[in-house]
């Protein structure tokens, strides 16, 4: 067996309370390899978009510690597509770089990457009222990856779109990971998306801790993952875990 | 149509007040015909002129510090909640204070001899709280999860004002600007009626002024400047509007 890559992201007994006293997190230990996908299912409430938020750095943990060996920034896909109305396509995804005061060579370069890499590079001067759904949420991704982000935290990103939408951007993100091998944390409610997208899949419990850790098998035909057994058998135990928790739990 | 109707529903009116007038004989004094308005409104045209851009001055200069001061408590405000706690009784009682009864104070305090200041500030009073209550609704309305992207992006306290806060608060900010607007121009005749004297020269002294020496073809020539000010702030506040958010807001759909 081949040694185990350093971890990129590493949880260690992270517990997050909020005020009104409410744990949403409870001593969550987890390490994310570099350049992993992993998926986060569980039952709503569970701590999941909370987990997201705090690896973020948008929430403080109250005990325990989030250590970051990844040296890029963190990118973050909001559930919606969270665009400037004001701007277009071009400057929503331009913005972080220049907030990063990126030289504007630089900051032209990696827009255009990151709008190609989603297809949208012919809608850079468009405002997002004219765009569709699923284009506002091609480039929402566009402008997380423009920052060239080592961690890529995705919050049910395509929950909103309809099915083959989601499909085709499913597959365009499984693409781009692997050209351009980020973390991923990709938080779902949708048992097929985490058995079709991640390597791994962590279920989480009502409790705010990791019930249980599916490692997803190696695909061998990639085209044509959805028919294959292994994505169905995938799936039943995603749903198993995810069943049994919650029966535990009544 | 749209301009074809109401057209015709003022000549109507007009028509008829002229001839009723006259068939009722009434007094001039009392209610004079149209013609002897528009008579007036050209015989004394260079004086109403002027006293209509007194008006508009002051209108205008309260206006424009009711738009920075509203604009700025409601930054504040919606930045530090401790502001907003400490200062907002104060603000909501200057507020519901009726303006007419606080005029003759400060006129005191600013004294007589800088009456325009005087008036300036009465009808900053007047405007300057649907600014404020109106940015403070718009910038609360902003999206968390914006304000996170900010956060996540490195935005400074600047770049979140200028890119996020600002414009996103924008449809909120104009529409107490056209509020407001409005009022500064009725706190600006509320405060030259307070002051009423001829320190003042403004179209509600006109008003005074003609009213007092039954002038009232004079008197409606005066108004109807006002109501044309009044209408003007109104379009060009408008327009203002709709060059700013056409491109992007839904209230402009294409």
């Amino acid at each position: 067996m081949a040694t185990k890559p350093a971890p990129a992201l590493k949880l260690d007994n992270v517990t997050i309370g909020y005020d009104n006293g409410y744990q949403a997190l409870r001593h969550l230990s987890h390490a994310f390899e570099a350049g992993s996908f992993t998926a986060l299912v569980g039952p709503s409430g569970c701590g999941k978009s909370t987990l997201l938020r705090a690896v973020a750095g948008l929430l403080p943990a109250s005990a325990g510690t989030i250590e970051n060996h990844g040296k890029g920034d963190i990118g973050l896909v909001f559930q919606e597509p969270t665009l400037l109305a004001w701007r277009s396509v071009y400057d929503n995804v331009a913005l972080p770089l220049k907030f990063a005061k990126l030289s504007s060579a630089e900051i032209q370069s990696r827009v255009t990457h990151a709008l190609e890499m989603v297809g949208l590079a012919d809608r850079a001067s468009a405002l997002p009222r004219h765009l569709s759904g699923g284009m506002k949420m091609r480039v929402s991704l566009a402008r997380a990856l423009a920052g060239r982000p080592q961690t890529l935290l995705l919050d049910e990103p395509f929950a909103a779109l309809d099915e083959l939408t989601r499909f085709r951007l499913d597959d365009d993100l499984r693409h781009i990971w692997q050209q351009e091998k980020p973390t991923i944390i990709f938080v779902t409610h949708s048992v097929t998306e985490a058995a079709y997208l991640a390597q791994n899949v962590l279920v989480m419990n009502k409790n705010g801790d990791i019930a249980q850790e599916i490692a997803m098998p190696m695909r061998q035909d990639a085209q044509n993952f959805r028919a294959a057994p292994a994505y169905h058998q995938a799936c039943a135990a995603i749903s198993e875990a995810l069943g049994h928790h919650a029966a535990a739990y009544l | 149509m749209r301009y074809f109707l109401p057209l015709i529903v003022g000549c109507a009116l007009l028509g008829f007040w002229e001839f009723y007038v006259a068939y009722a004989e009434i007094p001039k004094f009392v209610l004079p015909p149209p013609s002897a308005i528009g008579a007036a409104l050209v015989d004394n045209f260079a004086g109403l002129i002027d006293a209509s851009l007194v008006t508009l001055r002051i209108t205008g200069f309260a206006f424009f510090w009711a738009m920075v001061s509203g604009l700025g408590l409601a930054v504040l405000f919606t930045r530090a909640r401790a502001v907003e706690l400490a200062f907002y009784p104060y603000v909501v009682t200057l507020q519901v204070t009726p303006v007419v009864a606080i005029a003759p104070l400060i006129l005191i305090w600013v004294g007589f001899d800088n009456v325009e200041t005087a008036m300036v500030i009465i009808a900053w009073i007047v405007a300057f709280f649907p600014v404020l209550s109106n940015s403070v609704q718009g910038l609360r309305s902003i999206d968390g999860q914006l304000h996170d992207l900010m956060t996540l992006s490195r935005a400074n306290g600047w770049q979140r004002l200028l890119y996020l806060e600002i414009p996103a608060a924008l449809p909120a900010i104009l529409t107490g600007a056209k509020i407001s607007a409005g009022l500064a121009l009725i706190g600006a005749v509320v405060a030259e009626f307070v002051a009423g004297s001829g320190a003042s020269t403004g179209l509600a002294w006109r008003i005074i002024e003609a009213g007092n020496r039954l002038e009232i073809a004079t008197m409606f020539a005066a108004l109807f400047l006002l109501s044309v000010l009044g209408i003007g702030i109104f379009y060009l506040l408008s327009f203002v509007e709709w060059l700013a958010l056409r491109r992007w807001h839904e209230s402009f759909q294409d």
